[in-house]
């Protein structure tokens, strides 16, 4: 977490965030199996009616929960089938919902928070029915009512998604070559030259460089001399990488096949995704400049068919269980507090859950998307155009 | 009955079985036309269309005829740019292909027997039996900072660092075309050297002809047609890739392709990425009607 986000006033530091990261990404090695620590933890009450039957998914690698214990035997006992279709950037959603070959065809996918309104406005998720998600109500109560959850989740009446992990992205990095980097500027030092990756994520990309200009807004307004600003910062970055990593996916495949030491925009989910690959090393670290923050919601796309098995899924994801695993293995935040006690000491460390509405609130405010912005200011449109003619 | 009657009933029983035959041909053609026009001929046609219409963003489209999206094609300098870059590097690699083509071709039809011809085809297309994407990652392990090369280079004290420059470039691209597209350019070169009849070469062997007269006023003149196919080939599948140059290409890593698909999916503007794949179907058939006059050539 960067300096200008966590402030004294805001009663954590980003050395001591830092610090307990660190420490907690050791542990994480060295800590027994997370379903070992919570064998006879109590469960979750689950309400909803299951039904078996297929679920279409369409979202981030890891989001479909497909390895965690908890909702892998669920599926299991109701005799419930996951197709998963992984995206490489949040576009690919919003491609596959307005262009065709989404709609009638995925039964659920996920949009980061700052999409909602624009997905609404694009008719892209179907209301949904809290009473057949009542572990929803595990979530603390930021995500369920209130200024953020009428912002992103809740609004015209209807509650469009129900979000279930949040994060933050700086820069991923191999810990076991190199030193977590401070600022993102660390990245232009020669001892990193052509040895880290920019990634394809505009929106996390613009969010981020508009912390490293010292231009950031909480409400994504920017002017287009601003925008340029940002886009230049790239531009700098780019000139000493060695590549534009085209998906989080293959940012895995990079860090294992030792061609790179950094990336950024980072996403702690890529620790596991490397993990995989054999390489145990990938930490990911929030430079002081600041860092992009995001909170994910799966949402049932209009159109879409097997609804109650959706539900009973999605219900099944919000159980304590289910939350304190998906926060281990995709190394990010769960949104149930009842959950936090059920991580081990490593998973619980990465997050400060203390200061939840402090942090989404104040200090890292989770990025918004300018669909519709007033005159003078760069659209989101203008933010992928720019990002397009930096990549050429 | 009567010879002009018994006529009559041959001639008539002639139609039917045409008729018949007219039929059967319809219905082994009929698929494969379905085929044709569902997935190619209504789809381009829609391009074509869409590259006329207004966007309103992220597929929203306005139905009023307009040249604007050609315009911003053909005027952005950044599309300018991508353009020759992608058009450069996809000749290049189709030369190459064709240039490394004909020796192995020529190995294949000629020099080998025929028993051990299919088994050396059979070898050409090995390579074809792995998915393109695990071909495009196994470069990584071949020319990456850890790979094969560099560690090859490194134990030899050709060099003291690894080449980084191997893996995430233009080279690598260039590469990994190559590696993909060169088998077919040996198959089509094939395909077209097994019509010319080995005694043509003899003949010209006799007539003391030396090895490249007889490669220039005999096997290119009547191979052309397969070497204007595999350049063509190579040409508009490397000029349209977006995977390769996203995966090895490094910081300059967009193609005219990766283009297109941010025109559909970052911006939701069909009609632009429509309008920028209608320029690129009218190079690629420029291209291919400009070789397709190389075919005439008769030689040297």
């Amino acid at each position: 977490m960067t300096d200008e986000l966590l402030s004294p006033a805001q009663r954590f530091s980003r050395r001591e965030l830092m610090r307990r990261g660190l420490l907690g990404g050791t542990a994480i090695a060295l800590t027994p199996s997370l379903l070992a620590a919570l064998e006879g933890s109590a469960a979750a009450a689950s309400t909803a009616t299951a039904a078996s039957g297929t679920i279409n998914f369409f979202s981030w690698q890891g989001y479909d929960l497909l390895d965690e214990p908890t909702v892998k035997a669920w599926r299991k006992k109701n005799g419930v089938t996951v197709h998963s279709t992984y995206v490489n950037t949040h576009n690919d959603i919003t491609a596959k919902f307005t262009a065709g070959g989404g709609k009638g065809i995925y039964n659920l996918s996920t949009y980061e928070a700052g999409y909602g309104p624009f997905y609404v406005g694009l008719d892209i998720p179907q209301p949904l029915d809290l009473s057949k998600i009542p572990n929803f109500k595990n979530a603390h109560p930021l995500f369920r009512s209130g200024a953020i959850a009428n912002k992103w989740w809740h609004f015209k009446g209807k509650q469009w998604a129900v979000p279930f992990t949040w994060g933050i992205q700086g820069i991923n990095y191999q810990s076991d070559k190199i030193k977590a980097p401070t600022s993102y500027r660390d990245l232009l030092k020669p001892e990193f030259k052509k040895k880290y990756g920019v990634t394809d994520d505009p929106v996390a990309a613009i969010v981020i460089g508009a912390h490293a200009t010292g231009i950031f807004r909480a409400d994504s307004l920017y002017t287009h001399a601003q925008l340029s600003k940002i886009i230049a910062f790239w531009k700098t970055l780019k000139a000493n990488a060695r590549l534009i990593v085209p998906s989080y996916g293959n940012m895995g495949d990079l860090f294992a096949s030792g061609e790179i030491v950094a990336a950024t925009p980072g996403w702690a989910a890529v620790n596991s995704f490397a993990a995989s690959k054999g390489d145990h090393a990938v930490k990911h670290v929030a430079p002081k400049e600041g860092s992009a923050t995001f909170c994910d919601a799966f949402f049932i796309p209009n159109g879409a068919k097997d609804t109650d098995v959706v539900y009973s899924y999605i219900n099944e994801a919000f159980s304590l269980e289910a939350q304190a695993q998906e926060a281990k293995a995709l190394v990010q935040a769960a949104v149930c507090p009842g959950a936090v006690k059920l991580m081990d000491k490593a998973t619980r460390a990465l997050y400060p859950y203390g200061q939840l509405t402090q942090i989404l609130t104040k200090a890292a405010p989770l990025e918004v998307i300018p669909a519709n912005v007033p005159k003078g200011y760069a659209t989101f449109a203008d933010w992928n155009k720019a990002w397009e003619k930096f990549k050429a | 009955m009567t010879a002009a009657a018994v006529a009559g009933q041959i001639g008539s029983i002639n139609v039917r079985v045409r008729r018949r035959r007219r039929l059967v041909v319809a219905g082994l053609v009929a698929p494969a036309l379905l085929v044709v026009c569902g997935a190619l001929l209504v789809p381009a046609l829609n391009l074509i269309v869409q590259s006329f219409l207004e966007s309103s963003g992220y597929g929203g489209v306005v139905y009023h005829f307009t040249l604007s999206n050609y315009l911003d094609a053909i005027r952005d300098p950044t599309y300018r740019k991508v353009a020759w870059h992608s058009f450069g590097l996809g000749a290049l690699a189709a030369l190459i292909c064709v240039v490394a083509g004909y020796p192995a071709a020529y190995f294949i039809t000629f020099r080998l027997h025929h028993r051990w011809r299919n088994l050396a085809l059979f070898l050409v297309v090995i390579s074809l039996f792995t998915s393109y994407l695990v071909r495009l990652y196994a470069w990584y392990t071949i020319l990456g900072g850890n790979g094969i090369v560099n560690t090859a280079l490194i134990h030899l004290g050709v060099v003291k660092h690894p080449l980084l420059f191997l893996l995430f470039s233009r080279w690598a691209v260039l590469i990994a075309f190559v590696n993909v597209f060169l088998p077919f350019s040996v198959l089509m070169l094939t395909s077209a050297m097994q019509n010319i009849r080995p005694e043509l070469l003899e003949n010209a062997r006799d007539l003391g002809a030396s090895p490249l007269r007889t490669f220039s006023r005999i096997v290119l003149p009547l191979t052309m047609t397969g070497a204007v196919g595999a350049f063509t080939y190579t040409f508009i599948l490397t000029s349209g890739d977006y995977i390769t140059p996203s995966l090895l290409g490094g910081t300059s890593s967009t193609s005219l392709a990766n283009i297109v698909s941010d025109e559909f999916v970052a911006l939701g503007n069909r009609q632009a990425g429509a309008a920028i794949s209608c320029v690129m179907l009218l190079i690629f058939f420029t291209v291919y009607l400009s070789l397709s006059r190389l075919e005439r050539w008769k030689g040297i």
